[in-house]
């Protein structure tokens, strides 16, 4: 199977701080793969290398062949990228926002309103996508904007923490949608969640970070053996205190 | 023009105009704010000249002569001052009926007016002017009665000529010299007297530097409002991650700000426009009257291309600038802030060149001046009237290579991930205490 993602001694420093030290990891297509670790423990810094928006300060990072340095435009156009904190514009209606990122990847009018059907139909939103994003609560925009994240069908989708702020029932929903979409569409996708249940019911494999490296990696199913867990908030919880 | 770049400026101009805030503060509130100021102002100038026709007088006569008489007879049948009057024995009494006529004031003349004006000695006359309110009507009222004495003086005086000096013309005695005023001028003598010149300059180019500040101000802070809010509302990183070249979204960016600049200024000059009309009026009109191009002072084809470059070239760098600031700032408010310090920037070089000559200054304010690159926008719309176009090629120089320089150092920032990892805090500090 191809590799989407190649990781090799990434190491990602700010002044002093070592964020990302001696990171590397290695991600299948077609893989829907979850970075698991603490708060500070680098996993938004080493999604946001991935995305090309940070520069690592050495290793290297590839995804689909492409250099995030070097050809960070070719890499744009097989990502979609969705931060944890996040927001759209606020005086665009939701399905002006849906249009607006969905122009950016048709190649013509039909495909534009294909897409952004698609992305109304992810969202839930209904007649609500016709209001202005500044009416919508803090879920509603999250749902606009995993819908943002997922329509255009990228080779890889980095989703950081795409649940947050969604209640019970979408959040399974998503779940549900980033599945299905990671197997219908042949989309790759990174997540990244505090939610291990999340992370258990989603992820064929994980990695579980700490201190900036990765300290863990293989199947939830794996790892809960390995560790004699019964899920795999008990496996990180060990491992963590091994490290 | 690229579809991507359509589809940013497409984005940016429908956030920008949406927002209550800039909608009304930049593009409604110039032209509303300045048509009410217009609208009070002329409303208030006719209500003064309305009320001016309309002056009743209470005339109180101890004199009894034959000043007086002509005095009354001047003011009762003067076609220019229509005054409904009354008449009353004492100063007092009239005073006390000031309310009950709804006269404006008294005119006394006092005894002996008339004798002393046939001796050849100056005669008084007092006018007593009631104030109730501090309006603009009441000052107009206030004043009808100083015009009204000085008419009457100067037509006293041809009289007192005419009888004193019946071989020579009144009016050749009194004022025997005849003023004309002319303006030499780029090697030419002009039939205009100086005022009328630099009233007419005043009213026409004058403006230009104020329309120029407020454009750049406007600008500057659209385009700092564009990144900011990006930044506020989580969205920036989003944008640099679509697959389109990062130099285009920031071209985006300043191509939408710029548009709705231009439209605040367009509000602004109809607003500020209107406003001066109102202001003006006649006096406006008449001098708008002067031909500048027989003056030599109007834009040629060329000038016109110059200026043109001259806005465009400022502009940019300002849009420039505000973008390499507000990229640091983690808010709208921030951004704003930082801002400030770019005003002034732009207002010392604009107020300085309104009031004073360049030339004037010692040499180190010069330098430090010609070293703001906004002097030279200032400095090149006078020299185009001017025809100096050599001077004009200079400060474009200066002015382009500021911009790209500062242009470059905006898009390296654009395109760097220092648009995530620095943050500058603009605080001043004054007043601030440090815990």
């Amino acid at each position: 199977m191809a590799v989407a993602v190649d990781i090799v001694g990434l190491v990602k420093s700010f002044g002093q701080t070592k964020a990302v030290n001696n990171l590397s990891l290695r991600i299948s297509e077609n893989e829907v793969f979850g970075l698991i670790g603490p708060n500070g423990a680098g996993k938004t810094t080493t999604l946001r290398i991935i995305a090309t928006l940070l520069k690592p300060t050495s290793g290297t990072v590839k995804v689909f062949g492409y250099d995030v340095s070097s050809e960070a435009e070719k890499v744009r156009s097989l990502i979609s990228y969705l931060p944890e904190e996040s927001g759209a514009y606020n005086n665009l209606s939701g399905f002006e926002y849906l249009r607006f990122m969905a122009s950016f990847y048709a190649k013509d009018s039909q495909q534009l309103n294909n897409l952004a059907e698609e992305g109304a139909n992810i969202s839930g939103l209904g007649d609500r996508l016709k209001d202005k994003v500044k009416t919508y609560s803090k879920g509603m925009k999250r749902r606009l904007l995993v819908a943002r994240a997922l329509m255009i069908r990228p080779k890889l989708a980095i989703l950081d923490e795409p649940t947050s702020g969604l209640d019970v029932f979408y959040a399974h929903n998503v779940r549900d949608i980033i599945r299905e979409y990671s197997r219908k569409y042949n989309v790759t996708v990174l997540l990244s969640s505090h939610n291990m249940l999340e992370v258990q019911y989603v992820c064929s494999r994980v990695a579980l970070i700490n201190s900036g490296t990765v300290v863990e990696e293989g199947s939830p199913t794996g790892l809960m053996q390995k560790y004699g867990s019964s899920n795999l908030e008990e496996v990180f919880v060990k491992v963590s205190s091994f490290a | 023009m690229p579809r991507a770049l359509v589809n940013l400026l497409t984005k940016e101009i429908k956030e920008l105009l949406r927002d209550p805030k800039i909608l009304v503060g930049t593009v409604l509130m110039p032209v509303i704010m300045f048509g009410l100021l217009g609208a009070v102002f002329s409303t208030s100038i006719s209500s003064t000249q309305e009320a001016a026709k309309n002056i009743s007088i209470i005339v109180v006569d101890e004199d009894k002569g034959a000043v007086s008489s002509y005095f009354k007879s001047f003011m009762e049948g003067s076609p220019e001052f229509k005054f409904k009057i009354y008449y009353s024995d004492g100063l007092d009494d009239a005073l006390q009926k000031l309310p009950q006529y709804n006269a404006s004031g008294v005119v006394l003349l006092p005894k002996g007016l008339s004798e002393n004006i046939s001796k050849g000695m100056r005669g008084q006359i007092k006018a007593y002017v009631a104030i109730s309110t501090l309006s603009v009507v009441e000052q107009g009222k206030a004043s009808v009665f100083q015009s009204f004495l000085e008419a009457f003086n100067k037509v006293l005086s041809l009289q007192i000529i005419a009888g004193s000096i019946p071989s020579k013309d009144p009016t050749f005695v009194s004022n025997p010299i005849l003023g004309g005023y002319y303006t030499y001028f780029n090697g030419k003598v002009l039939d205009f007297s100086p005022q009328m010149i630099f009233g007419t300059l005043s009213t026409q180019v004058m403006m230009m530097p104020i329309v120029i500040m407020i454009m750049l101000f406007t600008t500057m802070t659209m385009a700092a409002t564009a990144v900011a809010i990006e930044k506020e509302t989580k969205t920036l990183e989003t944008l640099l991650t679509l697959p389109v070249n990062r130099v285009t979204i920031l071209v985006g960016k300043l191509s939408g700000s710029l548009f709705v600049a231009i439209l605040g200024t367009i509000s602004y000059v109809i607003g500020f426009n209107y406003y001066m009309t109102s202001l003006t009026g006649g006096i406006g009109a008449e001098l708008e009257k002067i031909d500048l191009s027989a003056l030599g002072l109007s834009i040629t084809p060329v000038g016109y291309a110059l200026l043109g470059m001259v806005f465009f070239i400022s502009i940019v760098a300002t849009l420039a600038l505000a973008v390499s600031f507000s990229v640091f700032s983690e808010d709208v408010r921030s951004a704003q802030t930082s801002m400030s310090y770019i005003y002034i920037v732009i207002l010392v070089p604009t107020l300085l060149l309104m009031f004073m000559d360049l030339n004037t200054l010692s040499l180190p304010a010069q330098i430090l001046l010609y070293a703001i690159p906004f002097t030279h926008t200032i400095v090149a719309t006078k020299e185009i009237l001017m025809g100096n176009y050599t001077t004009v090629a200079i400060n474009l120089t200066y002015l382009a290579a500021f911009t790209i320089v500062v242009l470059y150092v905006a898009a390296k920032l654009f395109t760097t991930e220092k648009v995530f990892t620095t943050k500058l805090k603009f605080k001043i500090r004054l007043f601030q205490r440090e815990r």
